[in-house]
């Protein structure tokens, strides 16, 4: 039962997760045109979005066996809260574009290896 | 305290962390500086003939990128907002790439009048359109007030920049034939430099034709006297009909629809005018002649080629601003304004008695067209584009001239920074309570020091005239020529891309040598010739993309554009200065 639901959520987190890709990498295109107002609408959404993500992959780990470091994930979540704290679209935009993706497409890449457990 | 740190970046360069009211903000990637500036670098679309504006210089990574995209040609001005960041990079190598190259400008953290100066001269009056103005990552925000002043004054420099130039390319035909026509009146003038400080610390009124004069144009009788009152041409009916003489008039507008504000009019008050001024106001008008160097390329040549020296008044986009550099000139102080709304007073446009004065501006009309400004005594008041433009020569006039007091006593209108406001009244009882002889000196001069030449001057003058004449006419014919083989070369290529033009390109060659070689000649038709190049410089840019077929066909039809242009110019003139060269030898023959 609880391998059934590991497995739905994973295909669920596969499908998902490009989007979510595709989502910050307007927040930082957003960014860079200077698009403030936008940019914000839409990171609620993608933060949302890294939420579930986060926890899909923590709670699904035993299936998949892709270890998520967790403390490089904070690091990257907390210096992302520290440029939305700050109106530091610089930072937001680093944070998301070199550290979050870089956590999603480890992800990804793992998955289509086909390294499931 | 510093508002800014240097760290280091994840990729090992330093980057940029600018502190500002307990929040941080990164100007340059906090991990890839380089990576970053080189990719917001790659999207800037640059032409050869690009000025390029970058808000934001930061640690300059994206400069050294840049600088590798840019030909020689293209002129580069940095703006740094924050001069402490600014000095810092500055002497600490960060700039060292680029800080020397030619044609570079930096800004950093000027006032807004200085900013305004700063511009003008930095932006080239007959390239203004290809600006690009690039805001560097977040600094837009990050320094949003400096931003804000700084669109500001850029958007200001380019508007009074095309309103310059149009009315020079509207008017270039009608001021070269004002030049031949108004040239026998040079020598019935006094040169403006005769009465250059003259009038030490004696105030100045300058009168224009705003529809707030209605209110001080009474009080005008008790400041005569006891002031100069300078008064655009604009005006002049209005203090007509008052019995106000005027004790100088400026006009130097040279279209057809000027003469209106003398027409039916005697005047004795003398006139400060330049060769381009509409030939009919001289012939008719009743005062003396006062010929100054202002806006006419003509008169510069006129008296370089005589050896004179008229004397310079710089010039705005108006007579008005004419009035205030010719007030300075003077001496006076203080310098006082009245009718000088700048503004639209209950949609009126200019004082009652003048020859607009039922002129109204159009309601419902396209509201990009005007625009609300600061007023003296209210809030806000509506003005348009080219008003505005008045008022940031007046602005910049008044900041880069500090050392006089110009007060405002208009009692309406827009306000224009630098001037005291105050209501005319005061003014005259704290400045205007003595008489002065302003009519007797003025009178002196005008009886001493009119223009006398040697019959050798004139001579001489004529005879290069003369020649520069037949010269015309042959390279008039040189470029009939080139035009036919410009058009060959391109239905050659139409027909076949590869076409073999070879035979024409060197006669086309020959030809451009031989124009090259007369320059000199070319003065005489300059302003008409003016039109010609900016049509040929601003319309054949290359499209995007462009194919060996559409270049080739763009060039031979820029190439027929210019030499037509250029035998056209020369057709319309010829007329002109042959009547030109009949004058200058009467004015011989009558020495």
């Amino acid at each position: 039962m609880l391998n059934d639901m590991m497995k739905e959520t994973v295909a669920e987190s596969l499908k998902y997760v490009p989007r979510l890709i595709d989502g910050v990498d307007d927040v930082i295109r957003l960014i860079d045109e200077g698009m403030y107002a936008e940019a914000n609408s839409l990171l609620i959404s993608v933060i949302d979005g890294l939420n579930w993500s986060i926890q899909a992959i923590t709670l699904t780990m035993p299936f998949h066996g892709f270890d998520l470091d967790v403390v490089k994930v904070n690091e990257s979540l907390s210096a992302l809260m520290n440029g939305i704290e700050n109106s530091d679209y610089q930072l937001i935009s680093d944070s998301l574009n070199y550290e979050i993706k870089d956590i999603l497409y480890g992800y990804m890449n793992h998955c289509k290896k086909g390294e499931l457990n | 305290m510093s508002s800014f740190e240097i760290s280091k970046a994840k990729d090992g360069n330093d980057t940029l962390v600018y502190m500002n009211e307990r929040k941080r903000y990164f100007l340059h990637s906090s991990y890839y500086p380089d990576k970053e500036a080189k990719e917001w670098v790659d999207t800037i679309e640059i032409s050869d003939e690009s000025i390029l504006i970058i808000y934001g210089i930061g640690l300059g990574y994206h400069i050294n990128y840049l600088l590798s995209r840019l030909s020689p040609n293209n002129r580069l001005i940095l703006v740094e907002p924050s001069n402490e960041i600014f000095q810092f990079a500055l002497n600490n190598g960060y700039y060292d790439r680029f800080k020397n190259r030619e044609n570079l400008y930096f800004i950093s953290e000027e006032s807004e009048e200085k900013l305004n100066v700063i511009l003008q001269s930095y932006i080239p009056w007959d390239n203004f359109e290809n600006v690009i103005y690039k805001e560097f990552k977040q600094y837009p925000k990050v320094f949003n007030k400096y931003y804000e002043i700084f669109n500001k004054c850029l958007i200001e420099t380019i508007n009074s920049m095309r309103i310059n130039r149009n009315t020079a390319l509207y008017f270039a035909e009608q001021w070269q034939s004002n030049f031949m026509e108004n040239l026998e009146y040079v020598f019935k003038s006094v040169p403006v430099k005769s009465f250059f400080g003259v009038f030490k610390n004696i105030p100045a009124v300058i009168v224009s034709a705003g529809p707030s004069l209605d209110k001080n144009i009474e009080q005008l009788k008790e400041a005569k006297g006891k002031c100069v009152i300078i008064c655009v041409g604009t005006a002049l009916k209005a203090l007509l009909q008052k019995n106000i003489e005027p004790d100088f008039v400026v006009s130097i507008d040279g279209g057809e629809k000027n003469f209106e504000h003398f027409d039916g009019y005697k005047v004795k008050s003398p006139l400060v005018y330049d060769l381009t001024l509409y030939p009919k106001i001289l012939k008719e008008y009743g005062g003396s002649f006062i010929i100054a160097e202002i806006a006419s390329t003509y008169t510069k040549l006129l008296s370089d080629r005589l050896s004179l020296d008229f004397g310079k008044l710089s010039t705005g986009p108006s007579v008005a601003n004419l009035s205030l550099d010719f007030a300075y000139m003077l001496g006076c102080n203080p310098i006082v304004f009245i009718g000088q709304d700048l503004a639209y007073l209950d949609n009126r446009t200019h004082a009652s008695g003048t020859t607009y004065e039922k002129d109204r501006i159009k309601e419902n009309s396209d509201e990009k067209e005007y625009i609300y400004v600061e007023g003296n005594f209210e809030e806000k008041v509506l003005t348009d584009r080219v008003l505005l433009s008045f008022k940031t020569w007046f602005e910049n006039y008044i900041y880069g001239h500090p050392d006089r007091t110009y007060i405002n006593a208009t009692e309406g209108g827009a306000l224009i920074k630098g001037t005291k406001i105050m209501r005319f009244k005061e003014v005259i009882e704290l400045f205007m309570n003595r008489e002065i002889n302003v009519k007797n000196k003025i009178d002196s001069i005008l009886k001493d020091g009119k223009i006398k030449l040697d019959k050798r001057q004139i001579d001489d003058f004529a005879k290069e005239f003369g020649d520069a004449i037949k010269k015309l006419e042959k390279i008039k014919n040189d470029c009939m020529r080139a035009a036919k083989l410009s058009k060959r070369m391109y239905n050659e290529y139409q027909k076949d891309v590869s076409a073999d033009v070879s035979h024409i390109i060197s006669i086309l060659d020959k030809i451009d040598k031989r124009l090259k070689n007369s320059k000199d000649d070319f003065l005489y038709i300059s302003s008409i010739l003016n039109v010609v190049t900016t049509k040929v410089l601003k319309g054949f840019k290359p499209e995007k993309d462009e194919t060996e077929k559409q270049k080739k066909l763009r060039i031979a039809m820029m190439s027929y554009t210019l030499y037509q242009g250029i035998y056209e110019a020369i057709e319309k003139s010829e007329n002109g200065l042959e009547k030109l060269l009949i004058k200058m030898n009467n004015l011989n023959n009558e020495k």
